[in-house]
């Protein structure tokens, strides 16, 4: 058994462009997102019904968790933080349809995101305080707190990348050795569990710690 | 298990490809729309709160109109009644006055009356006595026609009963 993501082929017969099957999943995520954002969106009106105000109720919940946070830049940050929302939270979900690997099961699809997230903190933060007064924060409120500082900042990608790749592979091997041991029934309640609800409560975790990130850089 | 390779870099090209296109497709278009709902919200309340103060006036103006136009029909009753009173004042003094005149009048008519009457009364009874007085000095004269003077008063009273007196 290897839960891991399994190389599928190699792009241009190339070595170093593997495409693994979480890429694969990765990409359709990509395409069905885009369709159903597309669908949503069609057809807008200025009252709104039927899936319009799904689309409107989704948009309007994220910013709510921007807003606070960010005060008045919430629709500035809008576009990252619910892109995170909603790729990672459909990326965990699609490990519910049967022999499919969640994108975000994979180490380099959080990393990745993780830092992006961590690029998108240091440039707000010089951004808010410029580049030197960014620099110097790290060695406040004494300077030989100046290390600790530095490796906790660089710690952020790792715990925030690791904690989403943990939950959903840990649930994804869980959920295998599940149906090696009672493959009727029981792993039903268990998916629930471990696709759906840890796969949202994740996906609202990783976006809101990224908000937390910028939003600390700015203070 | 955990290996990092290129699938990193082609999973952050996936987000910002997202991220792109999102922006394009969702993002924007429902910012948009909310912006423009919430201004047209906006400017629906204010409309409505210029409607609202412009019906306030509107009520005042003419609850100001009713008022007015109520005490002017008081006025004009009152003024009506005032004028109908003294009418009728007028008309029961100027009818007791002709009352007053036809009573003279007839008053005078009847005074009139009574005085042609005494008059011819006078008249009937001074030559009622004077026939009589000079019947009775006649037949004083002689005594002894006396007795067929009374005779002859009655026997006249007789064949004459419904004699009229002269």
């Amino acid at each position: 058994m290897n839960p891991g993501p399994q190389i599928k082929f190699y792009l241009f017969n190339k070595e170093y462009l593997p495409v693994t099957d979480t890429l694969i999943v990765g990409w359709v995520s990509v395409i069905l997102i885009l369709i159903l954002a597309k669908y949503l969106t069609s057809n807008l009106k200025m009252r709104p019904e039927g899936k319009q105000n799904v689309a409107e109720m989704i948009i309007e919940l994220i910013y709510d968790q921007i807003e606070p946070m960010l005060p008045n830049e919430g629709w500035r940050f809008l576009p990252f933080i619910a892109t995170i929302f909603i790729y990672v939270g459909f990326s965990n979900l699609i490990g519910l349809v049967p022999g499919v690997t969640s994108p975000t099961g994979d180490l380099n699809t959080t990393l990745g995101l993780a830092l992006v997230v961590f690029i998108v903190v240091q440039l707000e933060g010089m951004r808010e305080h410029g580049v030197w007064g960014y620099i110097k924060s790290f060695a406040e409120p004494v300077i030989f707190l100046l290390p600790i500082n530095v490796i906790g900042e660089l710690a952020k990608p790792i715990s925030h990348s690791f904690r989403l790749f943990g939950n959903i592979v840990g649930g994804g091997i869980i959920m295998t050795l599940i149906y090696q041991a009672a493959p009727a029934l029981v792993p039903v309640p268990l998916h629930a569990w471990f696709d759906f609800f840890v796969g949202m409560i994740q996906a609202l975790i990783f976006g809101m710690v990224a908000i937390a990130y910028i939003s600390v850089a700015k203070s | 298990m955990v290996n990092i390779n290129a699938t990193m870099f082609w999973e952050v090209l996936n987000f910002f490809i997202l991220l792109f296109l999102l922006r394009r497709f969702l993002y924007t278009p429902i910012k948009d729309m909310l912006d423009s709902r919430a201004a047209q919200i906006n400017g629906d309340l204010d409309e409505a709160e210029k409607m609202k103060s412009e019906a306030a006036d509107l009520k005042a103006q003419y609850e100001q109109k009713l008022k007015d136009a109520r005490s002017e029909a008081q006025k004009i009753i009152d003024n009506a009644e005032t004028r109908a009173n003294k009418r009728a004042k007028n008309i029961i003094k100027e009818a007791e006055e002709k009352a007053e005149k036809v009573k003279e009048k007839k008053m005078e008519e009847i005074e009139q009356m009574r005085k042609e009457t005494m008059a011819e009364m006078r008249n009937k009874i001074a030559s009622f006595t004077v026939l009589a007085a000079g019947q009775l000095i006649q037949e004083q004269l002689d005594e002894e026609k006396h007795e067929v003077m009374i005779n002859q008063f009655i026997d006249e009273l007789d064949s004459d009963k419904l004699g009229e007196i002269k």
